[in-house]
């Protein structure tokens, strides 16, 4: 499988759960200014949107969507535990906080913070709404471990990822301890810092 | 001695001075000045409206560079080294470390994909030449003592930090002494305190209002 990916962006959550998921991973970068390839090749062509990610599988089919993707790799790999049974309570956890990382995190972050034209009442808005997302992550977090309990999954991979740009951007999360300990948790595992490192990310 | 430093949060040129201070350990006080609305009390007292000024027991001095040197003149340890020559070939290198600051800023501030590209093998080109002016031992510019060469590189590499955690190229490859330099650099605690491994997002918010090729590129890749 391959994945077009751009370092830093939504894509390294499905980035990371390849690798959680012990699959190998082809990783092609995408220029996101030019919209092209490191060889040159135009990723309109990859991909008419011209956004990251794209997983393209072994038939050549391409494939969008980061909560889609990550459900599909979990999926692929049950033993990584990225993805519970279909039909069960906890599979049913994991794809509400999925879907909650992509509209309440994901897309109030974006496009929203990380554009100049963005007025300062909407960036206000913006990051008033993410603090009391964060603050409701904070009180979970003292109680389970991961998202959907103790084990992690699809969901934190993509949380990791989103929540990760707010100190980027300034927002500081001090005080939230409880989220703060698990963005540490999630930051030292192996495949989360094989991504990071195969992005260019991983400092010292 | 009664130090203040009119500083800006952003400005690597403080960050040099505030360096240098800190590895003297002298105690200053900072204060911040909104560069994009200058106050006349700090007009008055920087001819060319620039960031840093140091007010020592009321004189003002004006040039990070001329601070450097008078701080280096009056509050031991002395960081240039004893040699002349030596010392004044190190003051090529800081005038150096000016050039490749103004080179990053014509990086983050160019208009087009063909000029931010031009920039960045400027800068590559510019750390080829440190990587071979750099001392073979390290873990500094000359070697083992921390020296004034250092104290202005401090603040550069914090800028590739930020290019880098959004998303930018590495530029250090196959340069191993710049990238133990930079590595030593960021541990050391006088940079860290000048420089802040946290500064608030106030870099990577500054990039992103630039109305440039890379704020361009750091919307597309994560808005």
């Amino acid at each position: 499988m391959k994945l077009y990916y751009s370092p830093g962006a939504c894509s390294q959550a499905v980035h990371i759960a390849l690798r959680e998921a012990g699959l190998d991973v082809d990783l092609a970068k995408v220029d996101l200014a030019s919209h092209r390839l490191d060889g040159g090749a135009d990723y309109f062509e990859i991909n008419p949107r011209g956004y990251v990610p794209v997983l393209e599988l072994q038939d050549g089919s391409r494939h969008t969507e980061v909560a889609a993707l990550l459900q599909y790799l979990g999926d692929l790999a049950p033993a990584s535990g990225l993805m519970p049974k279909f039909g069960t309570a906890q599979r049913f956890e994991v794809t509400k906080w999925l879907t909650f990382v992509s509209s309440e995190l994901h897309k109030v972050f974006s496009p929203w913070l990380w554009h100049k034209e963005t007025a300062d009442s909407t960036r206000k808005d913006c990051k008033d709404k993410l603090a009391s997302r964060f603050a409701e992550l904070d009180r979970l977090f003292g109680e389970r471990q991961y998202l959907a309990g103790s084990r992690f999954t699809a969901a934190d991979a993509y949380a990791f990822v989103i929540v990760s740009w707010a100190p980027m951007l300034g927002m500081s999360l001090k005080a939230y301890p409880q989220l703060q300990a698990w963005l540490a948790r999630v930051a030292q595992r192996p495949a989360v810092r094989a991504a990071l490192g195969a992005e260019g990310l991983l400092k010292e | 001695m009664d130090l203040t430093l009119i500083s800006h949060p952003l400005c690597p040129y403080v960050q040099r001075a505030a360096i240098v201070l800190a590895e003297k350990n002298t105690p200053f006080t900072r204060r911040y000045v909104d560069l994009s609305a200058k106050p006349g009390w700090f007009l008055a007292i920087s001819p060319l409206g620039k960031t840093p000024v140091l007010v020592a027991d009321g004189e003002p001095l004006f040039e990070s560079a001329v601070i450097c040197e008078y701080l280096d003149d009056t509050v031991a340890p002395r960081l240039h080294p004893e040699d002349a020559l030596q010392r004044a070939r190190d003051r090529g290198w800081m005038e150096f470390g000016s050039a490749v600051l103004n080179t990053i800023a014509g990086f983050y501030n160019a208009p087009d994909a063909r000029a931010l590209q031009a920039r960045r093998e400027e800068l590559h080109a510019r750390f080829v030449q440190l990587e071979q002016a750099l001392a073979a031992t390290g873990p500094y510019f000359a070697g083992a003592r921390f020296g004034m060469v250092d104290a202005v590189f401090g603040p550069v590499f914090r800028y590739f930090d930020v290019f880098e955690q959004l998303g930018e190229a590495n530029l250090f490859a196959g340069m191993p002494r710049v990238q133990a330099w930079r590595a030593a650099l960021a541990g050391r605690p006088s940079v860290q305190a000048a420089v802040g491994g946290d500064d608030g997002g106030r870099l990577t918010r500054f990039l992103r209002d630039r109305a440039s090729e890379l704020s361009r590129r750091i919307a597309k890749r994560f808005g």
